[in-house]
């Protein structure tokens, strides 16, 4: 475990938004991505999408305690046909050889992030994925991306520590 | 009503959303007492006192007074738009406030009045200077004795006309006063830089209400874990002295979930607090407090499947509903019904389905509203708290949190699943009492 702290503070990771930039840039060619999205009391932490809203990649990022970002991946499930753990590279490349058949079996999918993102582990679709839920999800983001200007990852992190959760409309593609 | 008369742990349901009056009849049976707060007996007395008479259940009023020593702004409700109906924030996002919320705003100009409404009308919080004055003291105490001995123990006069049929049947609705089961002298939490003053403050109102009434007082201890760790035995004492006739225990923000260190302070805590042979009712709790039976607790309360722990400074003005949870009592924890449920098949795991009636109806959470998944609680509860008087042991108990533990700790889904173990080694390692 020290050694994956050691890791993580020479990868020079702080905070979780840490790990977004990255994120926005291996996921840009969806067009559309989301920050802090409500979901029944909890909040996915990115969701990226097609430009109709019709696929979604949920992610919940984590520094360290990735069975709490995996409980809350499986259950992004229900409204995201793709659903991911992004952890710091050190972390994500100890779980992808050990944990390999927990991903597997939740079809969680596991994301390594240093300056780059990459797939360690492909999230598949499960007979998990609720229609209602989805769709109440897809017009929550199609207001969010009709109404406001895709924002920087600055505005986000500037909320964030203001403790402000509310959704945000991100750019994918930094100015 | 007097005291329960069942052996322990009594479990006490907090009246909350008015919803709910169904469920409290029609399970009855299920436990021991009901709590009020005093701003809802207040603002909803006509149908808190048919409530309370037709349950005919032992009943206490929370007086709620700890909240005029805090922050004025956490009394206050917040400002919705009129046509939307959402709530307004200010430049900085922070959710903007209004007036004093009206159930409080009548508590206190029609039933506190005096040294509340003093400190309201200028708008700030109560200080134990405030009390310096013993005749004010003692018309504060009145006032609230008298709220809690009256408001609820008579039915509405409405009801007067049904009195020929009581009547016809050998009964009589007139003059049969049904009294709450203990007097709550005020309280104020025992945080803070000046705590050994409310201290003060708060044994002084205990004397003084014992001194205005024929029922038992119950005093509210208010502190959280590092004051009673620190200062336990102090704070103990100065009750003791007071000779209250048995105590309501709020941990202010204690959290089942909480490391070993902080279940310990708490279970001392209880243990030396029961020395003193008076029954000990947590205000607050979880099924922690089952464990906290075998340290001399004597009952616990709560809401319907929700408000198993408080932070005294939490705003009175809640928005949003609660979503439906499903309780797992081999778990000793909830999953919400519309996410959790629906992602883990409890039905793979036949250890964790309930037997309990709306259980075997339907098996599958997913398919429970919100009234089934609280009515399930009351029933889980209820065995849960039947195993104890049936003579469950420590040990036993300890064994099967472990066992629990052992099962689900690998499972990423079911957790967190920490507490369990922490709850074992809390019970395998003080001495129960008795």
């Amino acid at each position: 475990m020290n050694s994956i702290a050691q890791g993580i503070r020479n990868e020079g990771w702080q905070c979780e938004v840490d790990l977004y930039r990255p994120l926005l840039s291996f996921f840009r060619r969806y067009t559309l991505a989301f920050a802090e999205v409500p979901f029944f009391g909890k909040r996915i932490d990115l969701v990226f999408a097609t430009p109709t809203i019709r696929r979604l990649y949920a992610i919940e990022t984590k520094l360290r305690d990735w069975r709490n970002a995996f409980k809350q991946a499986a259950l992004n499930q229900l409204v995201a046909q793709h659903s991911y753990v992004a952890l710091p590279a050190c972390l994500a490349y100890r779980l992808a050889a050990n944990e390999q058949r927990l991903f597997a079996s939740y079809d969680v999918g596991l994301i390594a992030v240093e300056e780059s993102a990459k797939i360690l582990i492909p999230a598949t679709r499960n007979g998990y994925f609720n229609l209602r839920h989805y769709h109440t999800l897809k017009t929550t983001l199609g207001r969010a991306a009709k109404s406001n200007k895709p924002q920087s990852l600055g505005v986000l992190t500037n909320a964030l520590t203001e403790r402000s959760r509310t959704l945000v409309f991100l750019q994918t593609r930094p100015n | 009503m007097p005291l329960p008369n069942d052996p322990g742990p009594w479990s006490f349901y907090r009246l909350g959303p008015t919803k709910e009056k169904e469920l409290f009849k029609r399970r009855r049976n299920t436990y021991d007492g009901v709590i009020v707060p005093a701003h809802i007996a207040s603002y909803y007395s006509a149908f808190c006192a048919e409530f309370i008479g037709t349950l005919q259940k032992p009943y206490l009023i929370d007086p709620m007074t700890y909240l005029f020593a805090g922050d004025p702004a956490l009394l206050k409700r917040f400002v919705k738009d009129k046509t939307t109906g959402r709530t307004l924030r200010d430049s900085g996002g922070r959710k903007k406030k209004g007036d004093l919320k009206r159930s409080f705003s009548k508590l206190v100009e029609k039933e506190y009045g005096g040294l509340i409404k003093q400190a309201i009308d200028v708008d700030r919080p109560l200080t134990p200077k405030d009390f310096a004055s013993n005749a004010a003291v003692d018309e504060f105490i009145g006032r609230v004795v008298d709220f809690q001995t009256n408001r609820l123990a008579q039915l509405p006069e409405k009801y007067r006309k049904y009195e020929k049929y009581a009547q016809k049947h050998g009964a009589s609705l007139a003059g049969k006063a049904n009294p709450p089961m203990c007097i709550v002298p005020p309280y104020f939490a025992l945080d803070g830089p000046m705590w050994t003053d409310w201290l003060e403050v708060n044994a002084n109102l205990v004397t003084r209400t014992k001194s205005g009434t024929a029922l038992p007082v119950f005093p509210v201890i208010l502190a959280n874990t590092r004051t009673f760790e620190l200062n336990g035995t102090a704070i103990i004492a100065k009750y003791a002295r007071a000779k209250a006739d048995g105590y309501l225990l709020w941990i202010d923000g204690f959290a089942s979930d909480q490391d070993v260190a902080a279940l310990r302070v708490v279970y001392g805590f209880i243990e030396l607090l029961s020395k003193h042979g008076k029954p000990i009712i947590l205000l607050y709790g979880d099924a922690f407090s089952l464990v906290l039976h075998f340290a001399g607790l004597t009952g616990f309360g709560c809401g319907i499947c929700y408000s198993e722990r408080k932070l005294s400074t939490q705003d009175v003005d809640i928005e949003g509903l609660i979503p439906p949870r499903y309780y797992i009592p081999r778990l000793k924890k909830k999953m919400q019904i519309e996410t959790e449920a629906k992602r883990i098949p409890l039905a793979n795991h036949p250890d964790l389905q309930c037997n309990c009636e709306i259980c075997l109806r339907k098996p599958d959470p997913v398919a429970m509203d919100d009234t089934e998944s609280r009515e399930h609680f009351m029933l889980a509860r209820r065995a849960e708290v039947e195993a104890l008087r049936g003579g469950l042991s420590h040990v036993q108990f300890a064994t099967d949190l472990n066992n629990a533990y052992r099962q689900y700790s690998a499972d990423p889904l079911f957790a967190p699943v920490g507490h369990l173990r922490n709850w074992a080694s809390v019970l395998t390692a003080v001495k129960p009492v008795g």
